[in-house]
């Protein structure tokens, strides 16, 4: 038994230190610059669908949504191609960590923690956290009315309102699920009180589901919405930030929040439950 | 650059370790329903029974080619509309049924790879059905089985990492939930999967060890 363990030991080791060689190889490649992004003619942004009204997949399985028509909004501004790619949310930042997307839209709350490894934008939506409601538990009007034992809460895992359960409810059990589609379903089957997420998704999902949740969409915190870029490229950030203060001001930006959080016309595009 | 911080390995170490233990267990409770499904499984396909042999079939079948991950949201979500399964439950039970196919391909081979002359020769001595199966082809079947068998396990183990999507707190659910608070994904799931290395390789030197005592009796 004793010669394998040394083997193991070995064995482990020699990987431990080629893949920290390898791991530190990386960083001898050059930051995607903005002219670099010009340059390749195409920006890969990365997104988590199935988080309403920000992205979401149309019945034709084509991505649309508020962060949609902004990622196509920078490319036309940076006149330059926009590519997708869906990740789980929690799989976003070390997506860019890792420079598989130039940068992420999706309706990525700005935080402290997240400042820590990745940059982001000024602030292109402002949001704030609300509570989806089982019909089953009547009568919760704030989020203590949520926090007591035996209570499980669901979240979409990494997203703001993961962090801020995790943190806000003592009592409460946090139960974390890979997107927000499931952790509405976890609600639907009466496996768990509530869900906490974003106002537009709660409105949303309520909307979609309104047999058997209710919503409480008075916001418990207030959150600012970024487009995320990697770490230490300020060109790009600042070409970003460039376009986020023109396109706040345009005219565009107000048709878009008006199509997507007022008139919501897309609703019949998208598929969902009917009566 | 990303660089590397191994300190935050001992610092989440305990809900690392918690997770093993759920992986563990959920690990070791599948591979003994697996099993017993697998001999439930395996006797349906040899049996003389025509009725008994389609269940058998329907059963590999469908779980062999759909994937797991959509039995488990299946069984999670799906039947969950229906009937109330926790996470742990909903979880041992889809990766039971899963390696049971497996297994009842793997034993059936094996009792079938023993020439049918060892059946008759057992039989023309005056043994029953039974006592055929039970002394004389079941000892051989059990060395061939027992290879195919140690990796089913192995799979299975890492298999069992599916089942974080539907939150149970296993070992990839732990390190998921890890990364997305400190962003440390390369560490994280080095650690993690070294984890999985020394379950999956436990594992195949136990089966190794049992397959030297059996071969002893040779």
């Amino acid at each position: 038994m004793k010669h394998y363990l040394k083997k193991i030991a070995a064995v482990v080791a020699v990987g431990m230190l080629t893949l920290a060689v390898a791991g530190c190889g990386g960083g001898e490649k050059k930051d995607a610059t903005a002219d670099a992004i010009k340059k390749k003619g195409k920006l890969i942004v990365g997104t988590a669908t199935g988080y309403y009204p920000f992205e979401m997949a149309d019945k034709n399985g084509q991505l649309v949504g508020f962060d949609i028509d902004v990622a196509k909004a920078l490319g036309k501004e940076l006149g330059v191609e926009i590519e997708f790619q869906n990740y789980a949310f929690s799989g976003l930042i070390p997506a860019l960590q890792a420079k598989k997307v130039d940068l992420v839209i999706a309706g990525m709350t700005i935080t402290d923690k997240r400042k820590e490894v990745v940059d982001f934008s000024e602030t292109y939506f402002k949001s704030g956290q609300a509570m989806l409601v089982s019909k089953k538990y009547p009568g919760v009007k704030k989020w203590e009315d949520l926090d007591k034992k035996g209570n499980v809460i669901a979240v979409s895992m990494g997203t703001t309102a993961d962090q801020t359960a995790s943190k806000m409810f003592k009592n409460a059990e946090v139960k974390k699920f890979d997107g927000s589609a499931l952790a509405g379903l976890e609600v639907l089957n009466g496996k768990a009180v509530a869900v906490i997420h974003e106002v537009p998704w709660v409105a949303i999902y309520n909307r979609m589901n309104s047999e058997a949740t209710y919503a409480v969409l008075e916001p418990f915190t207030t959150e600012e919405l970024g487009i995320a870029v990697p770490k230490g490229n300020a060109a790009l950030l600042a070409e970003v930030n460039k376009f986020v203060k023109k396109y706040k001001a345009s005219e565009e930006y107000k048709k878009a929040y008006a199509y997507w959080f007022v008139d919501m016309k897309w609703w019949d595009s998208v598929p969902q439950k009917k009566k | 650059m990303y660089q590397l911080h191994f300190g935050v390995l001992a610092e989440y170490m305990p809900s690392i370790l918690d997770g093993l233990l759920v992986t563990i267990k959920i690990s070791a409770l599948s591979i003994v329903f697996g099993t017993a499904m697998g001999i439930i499984g395996a006797l349906c396909r040899i049996s003389s029974s025509w009725a008994l042999r389609t269940v058998g079939n329907i059963y590999v079948e469908w779980i062999r080619n759909t994937p797991l991950l959509i039995q488990i949201l299946f069984i999670y979500f799906g039947l969950g509309v229906f009937f109330s399964l926790s996470p742990v439950t909903a979880s041992v039970f889809a990766l039971a049924f899963f390696s049971g196919a497996y297994i009842t391909e793997i034993i059936r081979a094996g009792i079938q790879s023993i020439h049918r002359g060892q059946r008759e020769a057992a039989l023309s001595i005056g043994m029953t059905e039974w006592q055929a199966m039970r002394l004389i082809i079941l000892p051989q079947a059990i060395k061939r089985i027992l290879p195919p068998l140690a990796g089913q396990f192995i799979t299975l183990v890492k298999d069992s990492s599916l089942v974080s999507v539907i939150a149970v707190a296993d070992l990839t659910y732990v390190a998921k939930n890890i990364v997305t608070t400190t962003f440390r994904a390369f560490e994280v799931w080095l650690a993690i999967a070294a984890f999985y290395f020394i379950l999956s390789f436990g594992l195949s030197l136990a089966v190794r060890k049992l397959e030297k005592r059996l071969a002893e009796s040779d």
